[in-house]
C-alpha cells in the first residue's frame, strides 16, 4: 500500500493514516521523530526517558488524528502534543526531587517548567530550530565540529577526549560549553533572519 | 562567585558529574539571582541535550519507527476487533425496553435486564451497550492471554498514557492528569497476564447470558480469528472457560530495591517499592546506579541492573522478558521444555534451554546484546540476521549488527594474566601466558607466532655470555628463583624490541574494564617498556632499575569491539637501558570489570 503512496505528501500519509494505515503513520513518524526527540531532548535530560516520550507523543498523536483539522503544520502540532508530554513528565520528575542532594535537579526541574508554560507561544519556532542548528553544525570550526562530532555523534566520552588531547576532562567540558555557546548564538541570528525566535 | 565559576560548575553538571550539595546550592542560588545567566545556561543545557537527540535519532531512528509501528499495529487489530463486535451487536440489538414511567412491563428476560439497568441509568440505549462491549472486550481478552499473539517490542518500554485531549493550534494547554481511557486501550496487548481482574468480571444477577447468548460467543470467537489472529489455528472453537483462565499465577514480588527504580502500570508512573507486585504488562525503570531483584513464584529471581528498561510480556508459551536498554542478570529455576524462559532485546533473543542457568543480558543498542551465562546452555538469536548459538557455562556471546555470533569463552569479572614460562605456578584467578599464539579455547593470546623472523643485525646475550641472533615474537623469562620474591613479579615475557610491535588480545564482553599491569625485570634494568590498551598508552618509555618495577594500576578503559587489545612495544623512542636493548618485560596484566 506504501509503495502507492506519496511519502512526500503529509496530506496523503495524514488520509492514509486516519483511514488506519500504520505505515502511512510510521512515513509520518520517520518524517517527524527528529523534530520530536530534539523538542523533547530540551527539557528532557534522561536520554531513555526522551525516548519513551517520544513514542508516548506518536502514539497519543496517532489516537488523535481526527482531532487534527490542517489549522497548523503537522509539525507543529506533534510539537504541541509533545509540549503537553514534556510538560507532565517534567511537572512530575520535579515534585520527586526533594532530597537534599537533588537540589539542583529540583531547581532545573522548576526552571525547565517555567520554559516549557512559555513555549505554548513559540511552537512554530521549535519546530524551525532543529533546522537551524544543522546548518550552524555545518559553520563551526573545525575542531570545535571534530569536538562535537566525537562527543555527541561517535559517543567518545570527556575522558576519553580529554586523554588524547592532554587536557583535563573539565577542559573538554567547557570546550563544549563554549562551543554550545557559540551555536546557540548562531541559532539565534538564523531565527532573527526569518522573523522567529529561538 | 563569578560567571566563569558558574559556567565551570555548569559544565560539569552537563558532563553528568555528580556535584556536592553545598556546589548544587551555591549554584542554584547564583542561578535565580542572575535571570540572565540562567537563561543563558539553560539554553545551553537544552542545546546539548538537542544534539543527543539527533544523534540518537542517527543512531536508533530505525528502529524506534519498526517499534512503534508493531505497536500501532497490534492496537489497530484490537480496536477494529471491538468495533466489529459493536457493529454485530447492534445489528441485533436487544427488544427495546419501556419507558420508566410506564410502569408496566413484558413478562419476559427483558424486563429483568431493564429493572437491573434503571437503576443505573435511565437511557436504554446507552446502559446495555457498555455491558455488551465489557463483556466482549472480556471475552477478546481471554483470548488474547490464551493466543500467540505477536508482541511489539518497544523501546523504553514505557505503556503510553491514554490519550489527552490533545488541541490543535498553536498552544495546547496540558493534558489532565486522569483521563478516561479510550475503548481501544482495553484490548491492547499492554494488558497484564492477569487480565480478567483488570475488567471487572460481571456479578452473576449482571450475567450477560441473556444478551450475549453462546450462539453470539461463537460468532465472536470466529470474528476475533479472522480479524486478530489470522495465522493461528484453533484448538478447539470452545472458548475457554472463565475458570481455567481464573487460575492466574502467583505474583511476581519485589524483593530489594536499591535507590530510584519507577514502575509503570497503565499509565501511571510510581516509585517501586520492595514488597510490590509486578504483573505482566508493568514496565520498570532504574536509574543509572539503581537495581531491582524481582523474585517470581517458581523461584526464579532476576537482578535489575542500573538505567534499564525492563518489562515482562504477555506470553503463552512461557515467560518471556524484555529489557529495552541496561543490563540484568538472573537465576532461572527449570522451566517446562514446552514453556522456556525467553529473554528479549531490540537486537537479541536469549531462550532458556537448560536446567537451572544463571545469565547476565546486557543490552545497549550499539554494541548490541551481549549474554554471558555462568551456569547452563542458553540458545542466543541475533534479531538482526536471525543467526544462532548456543551458549554454554563460562561464555559469552554477541550479537549486534554485523558481529559474528560465536560463543567466547568467559574469565567472570576479575581475570590476573600471569606472563611467564610454563613453570609458573598460579594461584586462584589466574591464568598463565607464556608468549602463546592466540587460541579460541584458551581465550587470550597474542596475534603472531610465538617465534617470528630473524631481526637483521640485532642480538641478545644470555646468562652464559653467549650471543644469540634475535627473532620478533616472545619468550617467556623466569628472573628469580627467591620464595621470597612476589610471584607476581619474577617471571615475564619480552617482547616488542626495536620498536615492533607484539599485540595480545582476548575477546571479552564490551564494557568498561580497569586495568593494572606490571613492566620490568626484577633483577636489572631494563626497558624502555612501552604498553598500550585498547589506545590508551598506560606505560610509555619507561626504563626500571633491578628490582623496581613499574607497576600501573586501574586505569579504566572502554571494550567496544568484543576485544580487549593490548600492544606491547611499538615505539623505539630515544631511552635505551644499560645493556643498549630496548624491549618490553610484562609481568601480568589484570582485567576487572566494571558494572554499572
Amino acid at each position: 500500500m506504501l509503495k502507492e503512496m506519496n511519502v512526500d505528501d503529509p496530506e496523503e500519509l495524514l488520509e492514509q493514516s486516519r483511514r488506519g494505515s500504520t505505515q502511512a503513520f510510521a512515513a509520518i513518524v520517520r518524517q517527524y521523530q527528529s523534530r520530536v526527540r530534539a523538542y523533547l531532548a530540551r527539557y528532557v535530560r534522561d536520554r531513555d526517558a526522551v525516548e519513551d516520550l517520544a513514542q508516548d507523543t506518536f502514539l497519543l498523536a496517532y489516537r488523535s488524528l481526527s482531532s487534527y483539522r490542517g489549522e497548523s503544520s503537522l509539525g507543529v502540532w506533534l510539537i504541541g502534543i509533545a509540549r503537553n508530554v514534556a510538560l507532565m513528565h517534567v511537572r512530575d520528575q520535579a515534585r520527586r526531587r526533594v532530597r537534599e542532594t537533588e537540589v539542583l535537579q529540583a531547581a532545573l526541574g522548576r526552571w525547565l517548567t517555567d520554559a516549557i508554560e512559555k513555549d505554548a507561544a513559540r511552537l512554530t519556532d521549535r519546530d524551525q530550530t532543529l533546522r537551524a542548528l544543522e546548518l550552524c553544525l555545518q559553520e563551526l570550526p573545525e575542531h570545535s565540529s571534530a569536538l562535537v562530532e566525537n562527543y555527541y555523534f561517535k559517543g567518545r566520552t570527556a575522558i576519553e577526549m580529554a586523554r588524547e588531547q592532554g587536557k583535563k576532562e573539565s577542559a573538554i567540558g567547557m570546550m563544549l560549553l563554549r562551543i554550545r555557546e557559540i551555536l546557540g548564538r548562531c541559532i539565534r541570528t538564523r531565527m532573527a533572519e526569518t522573523g522567529a525566535h529561538a | 562567585m563569578t560567571s566563569e565559576e558558574i559556567r565551570d560548575l555548569w559544565s560539569r553538571f552537563l558532563a553528568g558529574e555528580e556535584l556536592a550539595s553545598e556546589a548544587q546550592k551555591t549554584l542554584v542560588d547564583a542561578l535565580d539571582g542572575d535571570p540572565e545567566l540562567r537563561e543563558s545556561l539553560l539554553e545551553n543545557l537544552q542545546l546539548d541535550g538537542v544534539l543527543h537527540a539527533m544523534s540518537s535519532t542517527r543512531r536508533h531512528g530505525e528502529a524506534f519507527v519498526r517499534t512503534l509501528s508493531d505497536c500501532l499495529g497490534a492496537e489497530h487489530d484490537a480496536t477494529r476487533f471491538v468495533r466489529k463486535v459493536e457493529s454485530r451487536l447492534n445489528e441485533n440489538p436487544p427488544p427495546p425496553s419501556a419507558p420508566p414511567s410506564t410502569g408496566r412491563r413484558n413478562k419476559s428476560d427483558t424486563t429483568r435486564i431493564f429493572r437491573r439497568r434503571s437503576a443505573a441509568s435511565t437511557s436504554g440505549e446507552t446502559a446495555w451497550k457498555p455491558a455488551l462491549i465489557a463483556a466482549a472486550a472480556f471475552i477478546a481478552i481471554l483470548l488474547l492471554v490464551t493466543s500467540p499473539v505477536k508482541e511489539p517490542r518497544r523501546f523504553g518500554a514505557k505503556p503510553a498514557p491514554s490519550a489527552p485531549q490533545v488541541t490543535q493550534g498553536p498552544a495546547p494547554s496540558p493534558a489532565p492528569e486522569k483521563r478516561e481511557t479510550p475503548p481501544s486501550q482495553v484490548v491492547t496487548p499492554e494488558v497484564p497476564r492477569t487480565a480478567p481482574s483488570f475488567v471487572p468480571a460481571p456479578k452473576p444477577e449482571e450475567t450477560p447470558k441473556a444478551v450475549v447468548s453462546e450462539e453470539d460467543r461463537r460468532k465472536m470467537d470466529e470474528e476475533l480469528k479472522k480479524s486478530i489472529l489470522p495465522s493461528r489455528t484453533p484448538k478447539t472453537d470452545v472458548v475457554p472457560a472463565p475458570s481455567a483462565v481464573a487460575k492466574a499465577p502467583l505474583p511476581t514480588v519485589v524483593e530489594r530495591v536499591d535507590r530510584i527504580v519507577y514502575i509503570t502500570r497503565g499509565s501511571d508512573k510510581v516509585r517501586l517499592n520492595m514488597g510490590d507486585e509486578v504483573a505482566v504488562g508493568n514496565t520498570i525503570d532504574t536509574y543509572p546506579a539503581a537495581s531491582a531483584r524481582l523474585r517470581f513464584s517458581d523461584g526464579t529471581w532476576i537482578e535489575i541492573g542500573g538505567g534499564s528498561s525492563f518489562r515482562e510480556l504477555p506470553s503463552t508459551t512461557g515467560r518471556k522478558i524484555f529489557l529495552a536498554s541496561g543490563t540484568l542478570e538472573s537465576q532461572i529455576t527449570k522451566q517446562s521444555p514446552d514453556r522456556p524462559m525467553v529473554f528479549t532485546t531490540p537486537t537479541g533473543e536469549a531462550t532458556i534451554l537448560g536446567t537451572t542457568i544463571r545469565l547476565t543480558v546486557a543490552n545497549d543498542p550499539k554494541p548490541g546484546t551481549t549474554l554471558e551465562v555462568k551456569e547452563g546452555k542458553v540458545r542466543l538469536r541475533n534479531l538482526l540476521d536471525g543467526k544462532t548459538a548456543e551458549v554454554v557455562t563460562g561464555q559469552f556471546a554477541v550479537a549486534a549488527a554485523g558481529a559474528d555470533l560465536v560463543p567466547q569463552k568467559s574469565f567472570g569479572d576479575e581475570v590476573l594474566v600471569k606472563f611467564g614460562p610454563a613453570d609458573v605456578a598460579l594461584k586462584p584467578g589466574w591464568v598463565l601466558d607464556s608468549g602463546e599464539e592466540f587460541d579460541p579455547k584458551r581465550g587470550y593470546g597474542w596475534k603472531g607466532p610465538k617465534e617470528g623472523e630473524l631481526i637483521p643485525g640485532l642480538t641478545w646475550r644470555d646468562g652464559q655470555g653467549k650471543i644469540w641472533p634475535k627473532r620478533a615474537g616472545r619468550f617467556a623469562a623466569r628472573r628469580t628463583t627467591d620464595p621470597t620474591a612476589d610471584p607476581l613479579k619474577t617471571t615475564d615475557i619480552v617482547a616488542g624490541w626495536a620498536g615492533q610491535v607484539e599485540t595480545w588480545k582476548m575477546p571479552l564482553p564490551n564494557g568498561r574494564y580497569l586495568i593494572s599491569v606490571c613492566c620490568g625485570d626484577v633483577s636489572y634494568e631494563q626497558g624502555p617498556h612501552h604498553i598500550n590498551v585498547e589506545g590508551i598508552q598506560l606505560i610509555d618509555q619507561k626504563i626500571n632499575k633491578a628490582g623496581q618495577l613499574i607497576e600501573v594500576l586501574n586505569v579504566p578503559v572502554e571494550v567496544k569491539d568484543g576485544e580487549l587489545n593490548m600492544i606491547v612495544g611499538g615505539n623505539p623512542g630515544p631511552k635505551k637501558s644499560a645493556d643498549g636493548s630496548t624491549d618490553t618485560c610484562i609481568n601480568y596484566l589484570l582485567i576487572k570489570r566494571v558494572r554499572k
